[in-house]
């Protein structure tokens, strides 16, 4: 039974790609994106990464789809259907890709060194017991680091590209026209949400979660509130944006503050170095969950005057 | 209790089969609504208090319930929403559209 | 036990499949975000059997995340998706 399961999820996987490729109508595809979203959240527990199946939870379930979604009111607004003819070349470079994968899949080297058996013996050092989550801030924290930069970046550049467009949106609709039982869940529903990710923050130093998850669940909870006109972010705009910079730059400071101590970038005391994870993921996950939010934010969606 | 459990997580499984049966048999949107909230509401409802026993502690079962209300409140909402558009779109799509037909929750 | 919570989990995995089709015919967009509903929910329902099945409680948290927010996808469609009332189909 199993293997039915686990084959027929294969085949969903698959039928589900093509149904958004083959899809010639927008709309479709999206739809069905979202629905592979959570396919593949049930392949990623199959493989038995709940990590992974969690972040696609959040991601695949609570933003792409709801950007995707924004996108298309956006493009049927302003009528900018691209023609979609050119297909041969995509084509045959996945298929070229496609074939390289199975081809250095078969041809990889033997490990020489067991990686998950050096994690697990050098676990107690990390300070946490999730081996995840000593993997990505402690042991690998470098890339880590990295990884927050280039959100940081995306998030400024798509500042950057639509400050014009979301302050004539800002302005067009003070008057907002919430929806009773929308309003009314939403202001249910966002204590939830936050309480959630705040669960999953903490339930990373031991079992399957951390910043990502958590920054995730905080952002869908932030477009929630702004899509049943909650505008909270016009309350504190200085400060979400000093906010999207906050983790990235504690992380640093953390990380080279260790250094007046003697000790190489971004290695924490031993003794301490639960505690300043937990602090270090705390400030992330505010921080993720800022930047997947004005992702979302700088859309100027449907609020866009038309002879703008 | 494990012939109780097998009984309410098969009923629980059977309420999914005919709400999927719902949303590809029945005509129109606002009677496929109908259909997916018999998933929703009783489907996971029967498959959660089926599940209750196998947990391991209290809060993983109180997780469970949780999960429940969730979706409850969630699918009510979003059954409401999309009923609401609906017949905004279109205000005369339906012959016997009246007001009971977007509330079956 | 185990091998029932695994055939239950593979009926609705078959329920779930079978919604695609929904989603491909449409008629219009709310028919296929009614699909995308049933979708989340299903998926919370095969998560918490696959909890039991595969003897892993994190799994519950997994599923709390699109009981929490497979709503948001609708909320989104509701409110900024607009599209035409009819599809060409």
């Amino acid at each position: 039974m199993q293997f039915a399961f686990d084959s027929m999820l294969g085949l969903g996987l698959l039928a589900c790609a093509a149904g958004v490729f083959w899809s010639r109508d927008l709309f479709r595809s999206v739809v069905m994106f979202i629905a592979f979203g959570l396919l593949l959240a049930l392949t990623w527990v199959r493989l038995e990464a709940p990590d992974l199946a969690l972040a696609e939870a959040a991601i695949g379930a609570g933003l792409t789809g709801v950007l995707l979604l924004d996108a298309i009111g956006h493009l049927r607004q302003h009528n900018e259907h691209s023609p979609r003819n050119h297909w041969l070349l995509p084509l045959l470079c996945c298929i070229a890709l496609a074939l390289l994968l199975i081809l250095s899949f078969n041809a990889r080297p033997e490990a020489s060194i067991s990686l998950p058996q050096l994690v697990a013996e050098s676990l107690p050092e990390s300070g946490v017991e999730h081996p995840i989550t000593a993997v990505l801030l402690n042991f690998r924290s470098y890339d880590t680091l990295l990884e927050i930069a280039v959100l940081l970046v995306a998030a400024v550049v798509a500042m950057a590209l639509n400050d014009g467009l979301a302050a004539a949106a800002r302005t067009s609709t003070e008057q907002s026209n919430r929806d009773p039982v929308l309003a009314g869940f939403t202001s249910r529903l966002a204590p939830v949400i936050l309480l959630v990710a705040i669960y999953v923050l903490w339930a990373g130093s031991y079992m399957p979660g951390g910043a990502f998850q958590g920054g995730a669940i905080l952002a869908a909870g932030l477009v929630l509130l702004k899509l049943a006109d909650f505008h909270i972010e016009r309350y504190a705009e200085s400060l979400l944006r000093l906010g999207l910079a906050f983790g990235f730059l504690v992380f640093l400071a953390v990380a080279t503050s260790v250094m007046i101590g003697g000790r190489p970038f971004l290695t924490y005391p031993e003794a301490f170095a639960g505690q300043f994870i937990l602090f270090i993921e705390a400030v992330l996950t505010f921080s993720i969950g800022l930047i997947l939010f004005s992702l979302f934010n700088q859309s100027p969606g449907q609020e866009v005057p038309h002879d703008n | 209790m494990i012939y109780l459990q097998y009984l309410l997580v098969g009923a629980g499984c059977l309420f999914f089969i005919v709400g999927t049966l719902g949303l590809l048999r029945f005509p129109d949107t606002f009677t496929r609504i109908h259909a997916i909230t018999k998933a929703d509401n009783l489907g996971l409802g029967l498959l959660m208090l089926g599940l209750l026993p196998s947990t391991e502690s209290l809060p993983q079962a109180l997780k469970l319930i949780l999960i429940w209300l969730l979706v409850l409140a969630a699918s009510a909402t979003a059954s409401y929403l999309i009923a609401h558009y609906v017949k905004a779109q279109s205000p005369d799509a339906l012959p016997h559209a009246d007001t009971t037909s977007e509330e079956q929750d | 036990m185990t091998a029932f919570w695994w055939t239950v989990a593979a009926l609705l995995l078959v329920t779930l499949l079978a919604g695609l089709i929904r989603i491909w015919r449409g008629p219009n967009p709310a028919d296929r975000m009614l699909a995308a509903q049933l979708f989340g929910t299903t998926g919370v329902a095969i998560l918490l059997l696959l909890a039991q099945a595969m003897q892993t409680p994190a799994l519950n948290d997994v599923a709390l995340v699109p009981a929490l927010l497979a709503v948001v996808a609708m909320v989104a469609f509701v409110r900024r998706a607009r599209p035409e009332a009819e599809e060409p189909e």
